[in-house]
């Protein structure tokens, strides 16, 4: 568990040397990695690329070319993300009936749970733990957070959003 | 009416698509022609059955099993037990459905967080009666100093002789004798000031709008800021009339993308069966030149990601030359909002009048060495209008937040509670600043989505 949680806070130190929010997510099927991603929403220009995201793309894709029913084979993925999932992306994980997701520290301003528990909005919910090397995720947040985001105009930085 | 194909050339598309822009002007002048002879008549008489239907609405969740008659009848507000007549009067045909939809003059519903409409609520307090009415200003002041009201400060301190000493849990043991115990130990100065103490209720929060402020002044004065965007925002009239007409137009065009895919599977496509598939179609429109952006229809049977929303937010990304899905056909960056070039011959087919396509995508690098202001081009969904043919789930609700979209206006609720209503409460949409410049009150809004209810339904005149 913790090392794959390490694997996730890699990929959110990557998206930091690209000067994205430093959020990363590792997807599990049984033992197996099956997708890992960080944030890519500058590059992308679409706020809503988050980790999960496109970790959720890339398991499509894949049941797609192997012709795997998606609907049963997300039940059994578990959900690595430095930071916990925002409403969006919490919504979209229950929307899927994933397994598990796992955490590291709270996102206080758009949390799926700490903010809004989205989990009362879905009939089927994930099991959800946090605090899992909350330190290093948050360390990475605060470093981001420290320089501005080069993409934005000016007059645009303050809004930005954290995940 | 019957919707002619036209088998055209990129070229002659692109010539097409430059000649309606020209077009553009004249024809803006024309909506506005016709903008002019609507009325608000008849606002009144639909506000009376907004207010029922809202109020059932929030009662929890809906029976997810009524039939498609119940669905129908519940979308138009018209669900009552007994009576069966009025259900049959709705429209049957594409053709009548799409044109009420279009020239309904039926307000737009501003969907605020469910303590807009509750009864306020109150907390207890004991106040003293002062026996002597020149002394009221010293008490107050000292109260003031020694007890704060804190959460209370929305309160007046005095009322008439009576004046607001502390909320009752300040105390264990609630008797005259310990209240005076009590002033006696901390503000000796007042130990004859008040004749008697009493227990009474006063409102627990700050009033937001007026119609609060009139149901505390019944008990209590609070201190209350009138706020005309909130007041309007309450009494569905912060549109204007043509603001309306040009909302529906924006809505229809959603329908009409609806209608566009639908059609390919179910030639013979009714109304009914938009309200009755799981799918969803976007509109992302600039206000500011009233131009569309992007426009999406559902994709969620094959990925359960791509809802409309997600799509169209994709699209916005793809005309500022980015975008993650691999979803459109065209070339020229400033249509790609509109994924295929079918659809886009389509809608300007349909929609002669108006502008299609995004604002050049200016980068921030070019910006700073043409010095232009972030103004000068589009940043993400910043300042955009979005139009859905259904109430948005939590996911595309929170990215269309994320995403700076200033106006969401969606048509049916849907049946899966979303509770738009919640999601109002918890993430500040309609959060107002207030300050204070010279002795005069300043509001200014905050940059946050704000979310309306466009009331189409299905109609019937
Ligand atoms: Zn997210
Ligand atoms: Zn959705």
């Amino acid at each position: 568990m913790v090392d794959i949680m390490k694997k996730a806070l890699e990929l959110a130190s990557e998206a930091l040397a690209a000067q994205e929010v430093p959020v990363g997510c590792v997807f599990t099927f049984g033992s197996d990695i099956i997708a890992q991603s960080r944030n890519t929403v500058n590059a992308t220009r679409n706020p809503t690329r988050h980790a999960e995201i496109n970790c959720i793309d890339t398991v499509l894709e894949y049941c797609k070319l192997n012709s795997i029913d998606f609907k049963a084979y997300f039940k059994n993925v578990t959900v690595y993300v430095t930071v916990e999932p925002c409403i969006m992306c919490a919504a979209a994980l229950n929307n899927l009936n994933v397994k598990e997701v796992i955490y590291g520290c709270a996102n206080d301003r758009f949390g799926g749970k700490t903010v809004l528990d989205v989990n009362d909005f879905y009939e089927h919910n994930y099991m959800l733990t946090g605090n899992l090397l909350a330190d290093d995720a948050m360390a990475l947040l605060k470093q981001f957070y420290k320089g501005t985001n080069p993409n934005a105009p000016d007059s645009k930085v303050k809004k930005q959003s954290l995940t | 009416m019957e919707i002619t194909e036209v088998e055209l050339s990129t070229n002659e598309v692109i010539e097409g698509i430059k000649q309606a822009d020209k077009q553009f002007q004249t024809g803006q002048e024309k909506i506005f022609s016709v903008l002019e002879t609507v009325k608000t008549e008849d606002n009144d008489k639909w506000k009376a059955e907004d207010k029922e239907l809202s109020t059932g609405e929030k009662n929890g969740v809906k029976p997810q099993n009524s039939t498609i008659k119940n669905k129908l009848a519940e979308q138009s507000g018209e669900l009552e037990s007994s009576s069966s007549s009025k259900r049959m009067k709705y429209p049957e045909t594409l053709e009548s459905f799409m044109a009420n939809l279009v020239e309904s003059k039926r307000p737009v519903k501003a969907i605020l967080s469910d303590d807009y409409y509750r009864p306020m609520s109150f907390t207890k307090v004991y106040v003293g009666q002062v026996k002597n009415v020149k002394d009221l200003s010293k008490i107050i002041l000292l109260l003031n100093q020694k007890l704060p009201l804190k959460d209370l400060s929305h309160l007046k301190r005095a009322c008439r002789k009576e004046i607001i000493l502390f909320p009752i849990n300040h105390l264990n043991c609630q008797t005259h004798a310990s209240i005076q115990y009590y002033i006696e130990e901390h503000m000796n100065e007042l130990r004859d000031s008040f004749e008697y103490f009493k227990i009474i209720d006063v409102p627990a929060v700050a009033p937001k709008i007026r119609k609060q402020y009139v149901e505390c002044g019944r008990s209590w004065s609070c201190n209350f800021h009138p706020n005309k965007y909130l007041e309007k925002l309450y009494a569905d009239e912060l549109f204007s009339p043509t603001e309306i007409v040009q909302h529906r137009l924006f809505m229809g065009m959603a329908f009409e993308i609806a209608i566009y895919y639908m059609k390919k599977d179910k030639p013979t496509l009714e109304p009914y069966d938009i309200l009755n598939a799981n799918v969803n179609a976007t509109v992302v429109v600039d206000p500011l030149d009233q131009s569309v952006v992007a426009v999406a229809f559902d994709n969620r049977e094959n990925h359960p990601v791509q809802h409309s929303c997600m799509l169209a937010i994709d699209n916005v990304a793809k005309t500022q030359t980015g975008g993650a899905w691999d979803t459109c056909d065209i070339d020229s960056v400033n249509l790609r909002g509109m994924c295929s070039m079918d659809l886009l011959l389509h809608l300007k087919h349909k929609y002669p009048n108006i502008r299609i396509g995004a604002k050049k995508y200016i980068s921030k690098s070019n910006l700073d060495e043409k010095k232009l202001s972030a103004s000068d081009s589009p940043y993400l969904c910043t300042g955009f209008y979005i139009y859905m043919i259904r109430e948005p789930c939590v996911m595309c609700a929170m990215g269309t937040y994320i995403n700076g979209i200033l106006c969401h206006i969606w048509n049916w609720k849907e049946d899966i509670p979303c509770r738009t209503q919640d999601f109002t409460l918890k993430v500040p949409r309609f959060e107002v600043e207030v300050s204070v410049v010279n002795g005069a009150v300043v509001y200014r809004r905050r940059e946050a989505t704000s979310i309306f209810r466009i009331d189409i339904r299905f109609t019937h005149r």
